[in-house]
């Protein structure tokens, strides 16, 4: 078994991480940039859920929808990526143990399932109740986990530094 | 900072709500995540894909009033969540936050992000009927896109650093 502690120490002595460390505004800079990233990110997958759920945008296609809203999505995704390592990195052994940070980790897996899911089993019959109102309860589902998981992915974030 | 606001600051920082907020561990970070979920991210994207529009640069196949009345309702909704939230996370050091150059350069851009609006809303978008499907609109309103997308992005990193310079603040206490 690989022995995650060391790999976090190890990584937290690059020097990316002892510069974010080290500087008062770096760490902050990133974390301005990280909620830029989940404005993108939250925003264009809400757009989707609310639209799953029956809560807005009733009657638009869901396909033309999801084109329009994933590349936005992926930006997103990436922008969280590479600013949510760089915030790790400077303090890498210090969040591993950290069960808030855990529990984010488990949740942004969980979301990234649900939305596989979603696409791999009921958006495949997507043309047949793509325009409806009322969509099945399997859209509705996702739609809500997908919400819900956001939430807690969000809230933790926010709470990380309060359970060293 | 003028005797009146410092006052009116402290009061809010000593009600029941101001003192549980800055007591509770759970409180600040809870408030903070609904002002950015339920404030922030509705109030830029449904700014952000009017100003999209209004700039000419996507979205043409929409008629603007049709995004208009569409986005406004959640922007607004955003809006009362920001102000809410906000006060709340204000209450935990009032005097604090109040005394920083950037909590009032904030407030400022907030004021004139509304501003932006209710002038675009009284000028150009008044004749709105002329120019609704174009693909381009008129220069006003191109005008009324940029500035309302830098304003709440500049609003959204004043929140970062006005976060940032109470926590400093607050550590070297």
């Amino acid at each position: 078994m690989v022995d995650l502690l060391s790999w976090c120490r190890w990584i937290e002595g690059t020097a990316p991480a002892a510069l974010l460390r080290e500087s008062t505004w770096l760490f902050p800079a990133t974390e301005t940039v990280h909620l830029v990233g989940i404005v993108f990110l939250v925003g264009s997958t809400s757009i989707l859920d609310l639209r799953l759920l029956g809560w807005a945008l009733a009657g638009t296609s869901i396909s033309s929808l999801t084109r329009r809203v994933l590349p936005w999505a992926w930006l997103g995704f990436a922008i969280q990526l590479v600013t949510g390592a760089l915030l790790f990195a400077s303090e890498a052994a210090k969040m591993y143990p950290n069960e808030v940070f855990r529990l984010k980790m488990l949740m942004i897996a969980a979301a990234g399932v649900n939305a596989m899911l979603f696409h791999l089993t009921t958006n495949r019959q997507a043309a047949q109740w793509e325009r409806n109102r009322t969509t099945p309860l399997a859209a509705k589902m996702a739609g809500l986990a997908s919400i819900a998981l956001w939430f807690g992915i969000v809230i933790a974030g926010r709470l990380i530094p309060y359970f060293d | 900072m003028d005797h009146a606001i410092r006052l009116a600051c402290q009061w809010l920082q000593d009600t029941p709500v101001g003192a549980f907020m800055s007591e509770s561990t759970w409180a600040f970070p809870t408030v903070e995540a609904l002002h950015i979920l339920c404030g922030n991210v509705p109030l830029i994207v449904s700014t952000s894909i009017l100003s999209a529009r209004l700039t000419g640069w996507g979205l043409r196949e929409y008629p603007v009033s049709t995004l208009v009345k569409a986005l406004l309702p959640w922007a607004w909704g955003a809006f009362v969540i920001q102000v809410v939230t906000g006060v709340l996370l204000f209450s935990t050091s009032a005097p604090r936050y109040a005394a920083t150059y950037t909590f009032t350069v904030k407030m400022l851009l907030i004021l004139l992000a509304g501003l932006n609006a209710l002038v675009f809303m009284r000028t150009t978008y008044r004749g709105v009927a002329s120019w609704d499907t174009a693909p381009v609109p008129p220069a006003g309103a191109r005008a009324a896109g940029y500035v309302s997308i830098l304003l709440w992005f500049s609003v959204l990193v004043m929140g970062r650093v006005l976060n940032t310079a109470v926590t400093l603040v607050n550590l070297a206490q």
